[in-house]
């Protein structure tokens, strides 16, 4: 594996917030390389959340260097880079001031489209998170179910077409339905740019995980650090079913059980 | 539905209440003796005749005027020094107390330094006025900002925006509302402080509905007709303006349920 297929690189990061005693994260080694999905799973309060928004500096590292692109994040203006990175936040944080189109339309205001090619990108993004366009634009975020909201904070993210994609529990509030039409549009998307764009999910769900990753990442908690990887070489797209996915999810399932019950007992006699 | 309808479901309710207002008032004049409570008819002719001589709709024009200003002076001072406060935190800590004090300072109270000041003036009335609502103001536009929920601005920086884009793309929209509720308050203050400040102060020169109550002391019927002027402009103002502001910004963020 060449230096440059790399796209980010965390070395030996710890994130210890203020006020508390045991590290978010510690010791953290992480790669992403480009045009892979990876996918953090692990117990609550791991540090998956925190390991998302050490990459787009949200946060910043108590110890050790994260890199994106090859570049130290830390010296690249936390804005622009921000603007690269699509980011679907956990709990949606839709702006109630602002309607569905508005919303979905944030980034390529910032980074200046034409209102006309604006338009043209909330309308093909509503038809693509399966919500009418006529009637949804004009719509503010409190007429939506919790589950349209998150779908228009995917789309949010989406929208100025990043290459990479970051989701914190990106289809925790959807309906079994609604988070399958978004699964296989991320396989879809992932599939049409041909290898450049990058995901990197944080979810409870393990089925998910395997469905979509090329690599999944299992964590511990207290403080978070890397417990395993297991790589997936299957095509895509890939359905729950398919032999591999089942195996896997199988084998998560155990590791995380071991890991829930040794974080117990570790509780119990602390 | 139907416009007529509409109107009757709307206004049918408060239409009915000030109807018996009315009939209950009409009842105790009819009822009682003594000439210090005149009936509806007296007070209506006496509204009539001040409208007749021009003395009821000149001090309407000067006191409507009289109001626009300060309140304008009021929001703009509240405005500035509220975003000031809410943004620097030491600075708030430091002066919020001092605008609180303010607040809750009975504004008749600033009468008497008012004209040591300004003199039995203009300037003295406006300036009661200013100081009557621009604390509020101040409160208010401080509140909203900080209800503002730390979320919002999270998932704008998270989308990249910074700075005065921030500001101006999300966190002063979101803060609208509060800052909406602010300018009812602070009108109303600016109301209450401004009838008190020509009341107390009045000068011949600057004639206003104050002041028209305090030259017809004596005429309870006229006084009654003041009254009722002043009355209803306080309830046209928040219905017609704070009210329909109100309605609009809640029915954009969807928060108002349409029956």
């Amino acid at each position: 594996m060449t230096e440059t297929d790399v796209l980010i690189r965390l070395e030996k990061v710890e994130k210890t917030y203020p006020g508390t005693q045991i590290a978010a994260v510690a010791e953290l080694d992480l790669e992403v390389l480009s045009g892979e999905i990876l996918v953090l799973v692990g117990p609550s309060g791991c540090g998956k959340s925190t390991t998302l928004r050490l990459i787009n500096r949200m946060i910043e590292p108590t110890k050790g260097r994260i890199y994106f692109e090859g570049d130290d994040v830390t010296d690249v203006n936390p804005d622009e880079l921000r603007r690269k990175i699509g980011y679907v936040i956990q709990q949606i944080g839709l702006f109630p001031h602002r309607t569905i189109a508005e919303n979905i339309a944030t980034v390529p205001g910032l980074v200046g489209w034409g209102r006309d090619r604006i338009a043209a990108r909330v309308d093909e993004l509503l038809d693509m998170i399966g919500m009418d366009p006529s009637v949804f634009r004009g719509r503010y975020p409190k007429e939506l179910s919790g589950g349209q909201a998150q779908r228009v904070g995917v789309a949010r993210a989406l929208a100025a077409d990043p290459d990479v994609l970051l989701g914190d529990e990106p289809f925790g509030q959807l309906d079994a339905q609604a988070r399958e039409l978004l699964q296989d549009e991320v396989q879809r998307a992932w599939v049409a740019s041909e290898g450049r764009k990058t995901f990197l999910f944080v979810t409870h769900n393990v089925r998910e995980a395997a469905l979509l990753a090329d690599r999944v990442l299992v964590m511990s908690a207290g403080p978070g650090r890397l417990l395993e990887e297991f790589r997936i070489h299957a095509p895509r797209p890939r359905q729950l079913d398919d032999a591999l996915v089942s195996r896997v999810v199988t084998e998560i399932h155990a590791l995380l059980m071991q890991e829930v019950n040794a974080g117990v007992a570790r509780e119990m006699g602390r | 539905m139907s416009p007529v309808r509409w109107v009757a479901r709307e206004l049918g309710p408060p239409l009915a209440g000030i109807a018996g207002l009315l009939v209950v008032w009409a009842l105790i004049a009819a009822l009682t003796t003594t000439s210090s409570i005149p009936s509806p008819a007296d007070v209506w002719g006496a509204f009539i005749e001040g409208i007749r001589d021009g003395t009821l709709l000149e001090a309407t024009w000067r006191t409507l005027v009289r109001l626009a200003f300060s309140f304008t002076v009021a929001v703009a001072l509240g405005t500035a020094i509220g975003v000031g406060l809410a943004l620097h935190e030491f600075t708030r800590r430091s002066i919020r107390p001092l605008i609180v004090a303010l607040q809750i300072t009975p504004f008749v109270a600033w009468v008497p330094i008012a004209v040591i000041w300004f003199g039995v003036s203009e300037r003295a009335v406006v300036f009661v006025a200013i100081v009557g609502a621009f604390p509020a103001m101040t409160l208010a536009t401080i509140q909203a900002f900080r209800q503002v929920p730390p979320l919002y601005e999270r998932a704008g920086r998270t989308l990249g925006a910074r700075g005065w884009e921030l500001y101006r793309q999300i966190i002063f929209p979101a803060a609208l509302p509060g800052y909406m509720a602010g300018l009812q308050q602070a009108w109303g203050f600016a109301w209450k402080a401004l009838m008190a400040g020509e009341l107390i102060v009045a000068a011949a020169s600057s004639s206003g509905l104050g002041h028209l109550l305090a030259e017809r002391a004596g005429d309870v019927t006229a006084l009654v007709a003041g009254l009722a002027v002043i009355v209803v402009i306080g309830v046209a103002v928040e219905y017609l303006v704070f009210g329909r502001l109100d309605r609009r910004v809640r029915r954009r963020r969807g928060l108002l349920l349409e029956g």
